[in-house]
């Protein structure tokens, strides 16, 4: 492979090869998809009308407007072909084109998905280099006993307990409900606080628990020492070496929190009624939706893969010697 | 310049400037307090203004942990347990929080691994102006300058060029030069070198100790040397002192040390060096191993002394004359060990 074809620079020959990841990724995630969703029992049909629809006739015309009584194959090849013109085609239950569902559906859980990381990122650092710098004390038994709480409460009574104390006893917030940040800044804010809160703590959990544990490793090495030795102070050992490196293990744990929280968002959009991706994907499983679940899947798949270039990118920033293994 | 390990001298016949390091009776512990080991115990020495002092011993004798307590620098679950370090004259807590404004001004450091001593995800520039800025209110840009002319003082090449390099840029020798060029930032009065060359190739350990050498000289630090090689003693300290299980085994002169050692241990450790005049089959290795903590009494070599009597077991000995100006801790001393003397 080496010295043929022209020679790229090495940014181009990794971006390039990122790409080639992406497309293999995203049509692994379709075809699984679309397999699975044929081999659930259950028939669009039958659901969308109701069992007592039971005139052949009826059946047979729907199934056709859908193109559900072509082979799979074909059914496969057409939804491929439309979905590399950006068409996800139409739901089969209200006829709306795909991409408009889950572009409306996007924003919320976007933006759900960053207040939590920004909040869980928020929570863990300060918290996880203060337990590192106390290994063993009270102050980091405490820290870690939050920790453990936050990853081993379920999200729907962290959800429940925030919902008591915000909405119900200091009635600060609304219990529920969504407001798009165009149309009321404020009012969006105060109907994502608690979500966002609820996967923010859960994601802290875990981001607590990484960094104390990098921080203490770096904290052992001899560049912590050598720091020490030139009389640097303590703080700045602390920040600007060893949470500095511990930085790089951080990083790869944010990027699989990051994943996690698209799940965790399914359960919290329901129990706070954010008309985001994770309840799209959820009422049209029920529904047998095909399109509208393929498309969603396919838009959380493409959100991973970003998320994991995003790590990368993060890597590079971080680690110089990242950097340098590159052109290999 | 001679190292005293002038225990017992009274305090009022020291004349000239005080000693640049002065320790007595170090002890230092690994432990929950109330349940410590010692790892060190009882270790006294002195380096006057611009002296050289070599520790000696084997891995385990207690060399680095008593150069890491006088720094302040000894790992988590390690203390000083007792003892006393003055610095030019000035006692000082090296437990203590004032440590950060002498550790890089008036002590500095050089660690065994330059792979790991250097932080991996900074320049070499960031590390240099961070040591020279720790000290001082050089601006950056002046920082920087400085950083240069350290670099040129350590004979790397095209130094403007090299700061924004990274450690993994950088050869093992490349990097204990930087190592150096940080430690002589501030023109410190004391060098600990611990082991400075044990992690690299063979030719580049001697350029680093004759660079090391030099610059010592041209700055007039005093060195501490921390080593297991005794060839590298004799080229470069003008004091030896051996250590064996964290306890004082013989001090002096080095060339005294090394020319009629008292001490059946150092007997042994210069029995390991293979001469250069002199063809050998065969090196002696000493028997057994050295333990990790120090002896509560007893000689901690007696296990592995082939002098060793019953008192060696029981009772510590102490740092006594050994034939002026040598001192060594060995009960055996009349009975023989002191006179069977340098090599066969």
């Amino acid at each position: 492979m080496t010295g043929k074809g022209p020679v790229l620079p090495a940014f181009a020959r990794s971006a390039g090869r990122r790409l080639f990841d992406l497309a293999v990724v995203m049509l692994s995630v379709a075809t699984v998809v679309f397999v699975l969703l044929r081999v659930v029992p259950g028939d669009p049909v039958l659901i969308l009308g109701g069992l007592d629809v039971l005139d052949r006739e009826v059946i047979a015309r729907a199934r056709e407007s859908m193109g559900l009584d072509r082979p799979v194959a074909e059914q496969y090849a057409v939804w491929l072909g439309n979905m590399l013109r950006g068409d996800l085609g139409l739901s089969l239950r209200s006829g709306i084109p795909v991409t408009e569902l889950v572009g409306r559906a996007l924003p919320p859980t976007l933006q759900l998905g960053a207040m939590a990381l920004l909040i869980g990122v928020a929570i863990s650092v300060p918290l996880g280099v203060a337990a590192a710098r106390r290994a063993g004390s009270p102050a980091d038994m405490g820290i870690t006993t939050f920790a453990i709480l936050g990853i081993s409460t379920p999200p729907f009574v962290i959800a429940l307990g925030l919902i008591y104390l915000f909405a119900v006893h200091l009635r600060l917030l609304p219990v529920a409900g969504y407001v798009a940040f165009a149309d009321d800044p404020l009012g969006n804010l105060r109907t994502m606080a608690m979500p966002a809160l609820t996967l923010g703590l859960v994601t802290a959990g875990v981001l607590v628990r990484i960094m104390r544990r990098s921080v203490i490793d770096e904290l052992g090495e001899d560049y912590v020492r050598s720091a020490r030795a030139k009389g640097v102070s303590e703080t700045r050992v602390v920040y600007r070496h060893a949470a500095r490196n511990a930085a790089i293990p951080y990083v790869t744990i944010l990027g699989i929190e990051a994943g996690v929280l698209l799940s965790g968002a399914i359960i919290t959009e329901t129990i706070f009624a954010i008309p985001g991706l994770g309840r799209l994907m959820i009422d049209n499983i029920n529904q047998r939706d095909y399109p509208v679940v393929q498309g969603a899947v396919l838009v959380v798949a493409l959100i991973y893969v970003l998320i994991n270039a995003g790590v990368d990118g993060l890597y590079r920033i971080l680690d110089p010697r990242v950097r340098a293994g590159e052109g290999q | 310049m001679t190292t005293e390990l002038a225990t017992h001298r009274p305090e009022g016949d020291r004349a000239g400037p005080a000693p640049v390091l002065e320790v007595r009776d170090l002890s230092v512990g690994v432990g929950r307090p109330g349940r410590e080991r010692s790892v060190v115990s009882g270790v006294s020495l002195t380096i006057p203004q611009g002296g050289r002092l070599a520790l000696v011993g084997e891995s385990g004798s207690g060399k680095s942990m008593t150069a890491l307590a006088v720094a302040g620098l000894l790992p988590g679950s390690f203390r000083i347990l007792s003892g006393k370090v003055s610095l030019s004259g000035r006692a000082i807590d090296p437990g203590g929080r004032e440590m950060s404004t002498v550790r890089g001004r008036e002590i500095a450091m050089i660690f065994q691994d330059p792979m790991s001593a250097l932080n991996p995800v900074m320049t070499i520039g960031w590390q240099l102006v961070e040591a020279i800025r720790a000290h001082g209110a050089l601006d950056h840009g002046a920082a920087r300058r400085r950083a240069v002319e350290l670099l040129e003082e350590v004979r790397i090449a095209d130094a403007a060029n090299r700061l924004d390099a990274y450690p993994h840029e950088f050869s093992g020798g490349m990097r204990q030069r930087v190592m150096i060029a940080m430690a002589l930032a501030h023109r410190p009065r004391l060098i600990i070198a611990d082991e400075p060359t044990t992690a690299l190739d063979v030719t580049t350990q001697l350029q680093i100790l004759r660079l090391l050498d030099d610059l010592c000289r041209q700055e007039g630090s005093a060195l501490m040397l921390i080593t297991h090689d005794l060839g590298v003693v004799q080229g470069t300290c003008d004091d030896v002192l051996v250590l064996y299980g964290g306890r004082m085994m013989e001090a002096g002169p080095v060339a005294e040390v090394l020319a009629r050692p008292r001490h059946p241990y150092t007997r042994s450790l210069l029995a390991t060096i293979p001469p250069l005049d002199a063809d050998v089959e065969w090196l002696t290795p000493i028997p057994g191993e050295p333990s990790a903590f120090t002896s509560v009494s007893g000689c901690p070599f007696a296990t592995r002394c082939s002098l060793a009597e019953d008192r060696c077991h029981n009772q510590t000995p102490p740092m006594r004359i050994a034939g002026a100006p040598v001192q060594a801790a060995c009960h055996m001393l009349e009975s023989g060990a002191g006179q069977i003397g340098g090599q066969e």
